[in-house]
């Protein structure tokens, strides 16, 4: 064999062999986008489910108003109530990504803080962390009502009185999944991302 | 021997594999179901004529991977194909204007992610041009040609599967951006 041929040989084995390692490329950076889809709020709830009727209630806030939660909205806006505590350390560090989305999304949405416990506590964390301006609900009933077991947890109620979203929060893109959930009306963007995909098992299954 | 001749032969034996693998999906009795539900999507809807026409391009694809190969049967086979590519062509692209987004494209079988979308159109354009080089007569697969015809179809086979991955990612990427 004289030297053309087994330089051109060798150069289709070099061509093939990297064409087979780009091809792996592309199936592994496939395979990673399945791995990193984003993950919505984790929707765990045993009392109410996405698509029912809220729960109407009408509590005081600490403020001493009058706060309706749930029913047919009178400002034709939706709601969304934030379940924290004083003694929440996520809670805690949500409270500014809570308040900017709560902010950038006033449009359409106002944002309920509820809690429950001793009404001092919750004044001074109040005071502490600026929330005033939005209504504090303290109930135990509130919680029982809206079945939360974990905390930081939200509830998107829209404008008819139905649960459009909900979930434990843990950051911000969470937050934002509650919202994404509503406004493409699916239970979570779980759900959404499964339905995008024909191989459901494929994502990460977080629900 | 010209190029145009050699890439003949590379394009006939690169055909030969997309066609074979075409044909098994659709004449798969497993697969029945997602093409009887893909051809309604493409409007389509009675049952009995969407799984005949799935068996029924199953076989001409068969039928066009082998004849693709022969010298003698190369040119009309490579009419045919491009007549079928341009069939599969136009169906997408009338769904794309129609506003259809969330249809898978059937091209890869059930479990492909693969959806109709405007750069699958400029695959297939491209692989209709592609094809449209069969029409000439190849090299006749010479002996000393053989290793390098070889290695050209299998480089075009990994090149039409990376281009198939990389547009089922930009379409997971639009999913993600989306969200």
């Amino acid at each position: 064999m004289d030297f053309i041929t087994v330089s051109n040989s060798a150069l289709w084995i070099i061509v093939i062999l990297q064409s087979i390692v780009i091809y792996a490329l592309t199936r592994q950076v496939g395979v990673l986008f399945e791995r990193v889809a984003p993950a919505g709020a984790l929707a765990i709830n045993q009392t109410i489910e996405v698509g029912a009727v809220a729960p109407n209630l009408a509590l005081q806030s600490l403020a001493s108003t009058l706060v309706d939660v749930g029913g047919k909205s009178k400002n034709n806006k939706s709601q969304l109530l934030f379940f924290v505590s004083p003694d929440c350390p996520v809670c805690k560090t949500l409270l500014p990504a809570l308040k900017s989305a709560a902010k950038a999304e006033q449009s359409w949405i106002d944002l309920i803080l509820a809690s429950d416990g001793k009404q001092q506590d919750h004044a001074g964390f109040v005071k502490q962390y600026e929330l005033s301006e939005y209504p504090y609900i303290v109930s135990e009933l509130l919680g029982k009502s809206y079945g939360v077991a974990k905390l930081p947890y939200g509830v998107v109620i829209d404008e008819m009185g139905k649960i459009a979203s909900m979930g434990i929060i843990n950051s911000r893109e969470h937050l934002d999944s509650l919202f994404e959930a509503k406004e493409r009306n699916v239970a979570s963007i779980q759900a959404y991302m499964q339905k995008d995909q024909h191989n459901e098992e494929k994502f990460v299954e977080v629900k | 021997m010209d190029l145009l001749n050699f890439t003949s032969d590379v394009m006939a034996l690169f055909l030969m594999w997309l066609f074979v693998n075409a044909s098994i999906h659709k004449l798969q009795v497993d697969n029945r179901n997602y093409y009887q539900q893909l051809f309604s999507d493409y409007g389509l809807r009675n049952k009995n004529i969407a799984i005949a026409l799935c068996y029924f391009l199953g076989v001409v694809e068969m039928t066009l991977a082998f004849t693709i190969l022969f010298e003698a049967t190369r040119s009309q086979a490579a009419i045919l194909s491009v007549l079928l590519l341009s069939v599969y062509l136009i169906g997408m692209t009338v769904q794309l204007i129609q506003g259809k987004r969330d249809m898978s494209c059937g091209c890869s079988g059930a479990n492909s992610q693969l959806k109709i979308s405007w750069p699958l159109i400029i695959r297939n354009g491209v692989l209709i041009v592609l094809t449209l080089n069969c029409t000439l007569p190849g090299a006749g697969f010479p002996p000393q040609l053989w290793f390098a015809v070889l290695m050209a179809s299998g480089f075009m086979i990994l090149t039409y599967s990376c281009v198939e991955n990389l547009i089922v990612n930009a379409q997971k990427i639009s999913i993600l951006r989306a969200y």
